[in-house]
């Protein structure tokens, strides 16, 4: 902060309004447009860094050509809130530039030291926990929820398009604002920003109370899109048929099946389980599930009452169909 | 003297040639999505052919749904199989349908998270892909859902495709830098990666859905019932992993019990309310949750970051 008056008042290089804007720019389109598996948004923050290497050392060849290769290191870290770095960074690069004692180590360090801690909170927040919050609000504005559970079949019905409208707007605003709040701070302030910020607990009590709202959001999401349902049947007696779903998993708690497949599910993928291990296996067991050993072949898809393990769509009902009783 | 001015006008040359099609996207954008709104009414339910101009129009999208022109946002817009759906089915003329199928997919990958560049699965290809083939076969909820997933693993291919290769142009922006040229390191950043993305995005799309949604779509419609009833079954308990996937990175502490309370509000009051109540319910919630915590809130989020650096670290390792 005060390195940066003391350049104004020598009348030395500074970095102006618009190459931060500038910058900003770059980084926001361009942060992932090489990313590889070597140095992942290396040359991304280079060429972010280039309207900052223009203006400090446009000009001097040998300064340029270390300012270049100084910041095509391995970088990676949230595109958002991440850009933190890139403030801190220009303010170190402007420093230099006046003739300060900063080394390129010193510089180096920053970023590395802050782009682990930086993704960490970025990816929880933008990606775990802001992203599915907008998209379970687009996608109930879509009227998944009603309409696809009545009818079952996509093919007949509708959807409302203001809803991926209203999530693309709101993911973008989001973003944005985010993303030039922290790139601006983070030149304005440098380190001390992200170290307060760290310090004061703030990040942890957002993450906390973002937690909570996407807790429950998720519960919610389970109860609505989580649907197991039993077509098993057991015949006790002369004409009571006792339905397992209805009469005995219903009984325990309504939607006891989805709820205890959300959590197990959770439980394997924290065990280390690959998320594409778990489609294949419960892809394999729905159809395992739906062949009809118990009974007749079905005609239409809701007709496998009786006669599969599993049943799709809804629970059977209580007057079954006359083709049930024939086996 | 002559060199720094030739690096200067390129640079701005990229600068406008990037605003300027995001631009144009957002000015074609507008009017589409307006259009979006009066289509809804038509609901055509003869089979879709796809024709040459959509196909191209479709590997573009999803050549755009991982490039950098929409001011970045594409990971977090077009990548996702709500907003891919919309736009498949604004190019296949049902755009109300297109939203409902990718809302459906995009179950699958509410937890999609990419850290560290390592992705489990692609919800771009199974969002563009998947419902140009859900829409052009008319699938069923659960067919479309489940041939998302098969579809999504193949796109990983084209990530592996492109984070491999990509490392190639970090040599060539080295000496861009050792010459002190900056344009080569631009070029380096965007000309050379964004032609080798495009080459391996839009050319097998296009191709795919030119040639095979519709033969893709009639081969599932010829499967006996019992086996569409598994996939309509499988459109039941996807989403499982969908959720359990976002679960791994905020289901922790004490915010643990939120979830089951979310559950059954909407359990007891019949999956009628909105997400907004919901969320309204939340943040309330969330507030008190964190005001009776107090500084507390920092030991209590310390094991959250700890297993999220290993989650990281077990899918970076991947």
């Amino acid at each position: 902060m005060s390195s940066t008056e003391k350049a104004a008042n020598a009348g030395e290089k500074r970095i102006t309004k618009r190459d931060l804007v500038m910058s900003w720019l770059i980084w926001t389109f361009f942060s992932h447009s090489n990313y590889n598996y070597e140095r992942l948004q290396a040359s991304a923050f280079a060429h972010a860094m280039v309207p900052i290497i223009k203006r400090l050392y446009g000009g001097d060849k040998e300064q340029t050509r270390e300012a270049l290769q100084r910041h095509l290191v391995f970088f990676n870290t949230a595109p958002d809130i991440g850009g933190v770095i890139h403030g801190i960074t220009i303010a170190m690069e402007e420093q230099k530039a006046n003739g300060e004692d900063v080394t390129d180590n010193a510089i180096t360090s920053t970023k590395t030291g802050l782009m682990g801690p930086m993704a960490g909170i970025g990816d929880t927040i933008s990606q775990g926990i802001v992203t599915p919050l907008l998209i379970a609000l687009g996608i109930s504005v879509t009227g998944l929820g009603a309409e696809a559970q009545k009818s079952g079949d996509l093919s007949g019905i509708t959807g409302n398009p203001l809803g991926p409208i209203l999530y693309f707007v709101l993911i973008s605003a989001f973003t944005l604002l985010i993303g030039y709040f922290f790139y601006t701070q983070g030149f304005k302030q440098g380190r001390s920003f992200v170290t307060s910020v760290l310090k004061s607990g703030l990040m942890d009590k957002v993450i906390m109370g973002a937690s909570v709202l996407g807790n429950i959001v998720l519960g919610a999401l389970t109860a609505q899109f989580v649907k197991v349902y039993v077509g098993w049947t057991v015949h006790a007696g002369d004409n009571t048929t006792v339905y397992i779903q209805q009469d005995v998993l219903d009984k325990i708690l309504p939607g006891l099946l989805p709820l205890g497949l959300v959590v197990l599910t959770w439980w394997l993928l924290m065990r280390g389980w690959h998320p594409i291990k778990l489609l294949v296996i419960y892809v394999i067991i729905c159809i395992v599930g739906a062949i009809p050993f118990m009974g007749p072949q079905p005609k239409y898809i809701t007709d496998a009452c009786g006669s599969s393990i599993l049943q799709p769509y809804g629970p059977c009902q209580p007057p079954a169909p006359p083709t049930d009783e024939s086996k | 003297m002559s060199k720094t001015a030739k690096v200067r006008w390129r640079l701005s040359r990229n600068a406008k040639i990037s605003l300027t099609i995001s631009t144009l996207l957002v000015i074609i954008g507008i009017p589409t999505a307006v259009q979006a709104m009066t289509l809804t009414e038509a609901a055509p339910t003869e089979t879709v052919t796809i024709s040459l101009f959509q196909a191209i129009l479709i590997g573009l999208g999803y050549y755009l749904s991982q490039g950098p022109w929409i001011a970045g946002l594409s990971f977090y817009t077009l990548n996702r199989p709500l907003v891919a759906g919309l736009l498949v089915g604004l190019i296949l003329g049902n755009p109300g349908q297109g939203a409902l199928i990718g809302a459906a997919i995009n179950l699958i990958y509410l937890g999609f998270i990419s850290a560290g560049g390592a992705i489990p699965g692609d919800p771009g290809l199974a969002g563009w892909v998947g419902t140009t083939i859900a829409i052009a076969g008319s699938l069923n909820y659960g067919a479309a859902l489940a041939l998302a997933v098969p579809i999504g693993l193949l796109g990983t291919v084209i990530w592996n495709a492109r984070m491999t290769v990509d490392s190639a142009f970090m040599h060539m922006a080295d000496r861009a830098a050792d010459k002190a040229d900056v344009g080569g390191v631009i070029r380096a950043n965007v000309l050379y990666p964004q032609a080798w993305l495009f080459l391996i995005t839009f050319v097998p799309v296009t191709i795919a859905v030119f040639l095979g949604a519709k033969f893709i779509g009639d081969v599932i419609n010829g499967f006996p019932v019992w086996l569409l009833g598994g996939l309509a079954i499988a459109g039941g308990i996807l989403p499982a992993i969908g959720i359990a996937m976002n679960m791994k990175f905020i289901f922790m502490g004490t915010a643990i019990p939120y979830f089951f309370v979310g559950y059954l509000i909407m359990v007891v009051l019949g999956n009628e309310v909105s997400i907004m109540v919901l969320a309204v319910i939340g943040v309330a919630l969330a507030f008190l949750h964190v005001a009776f915590l107090g500084d507390r809130v920092k030991t209590a989020a310390k094991p959250e970051s700890k297993k999220l650096t290993k989650a990281k670290e077990a899918e970076a390792s991947r």
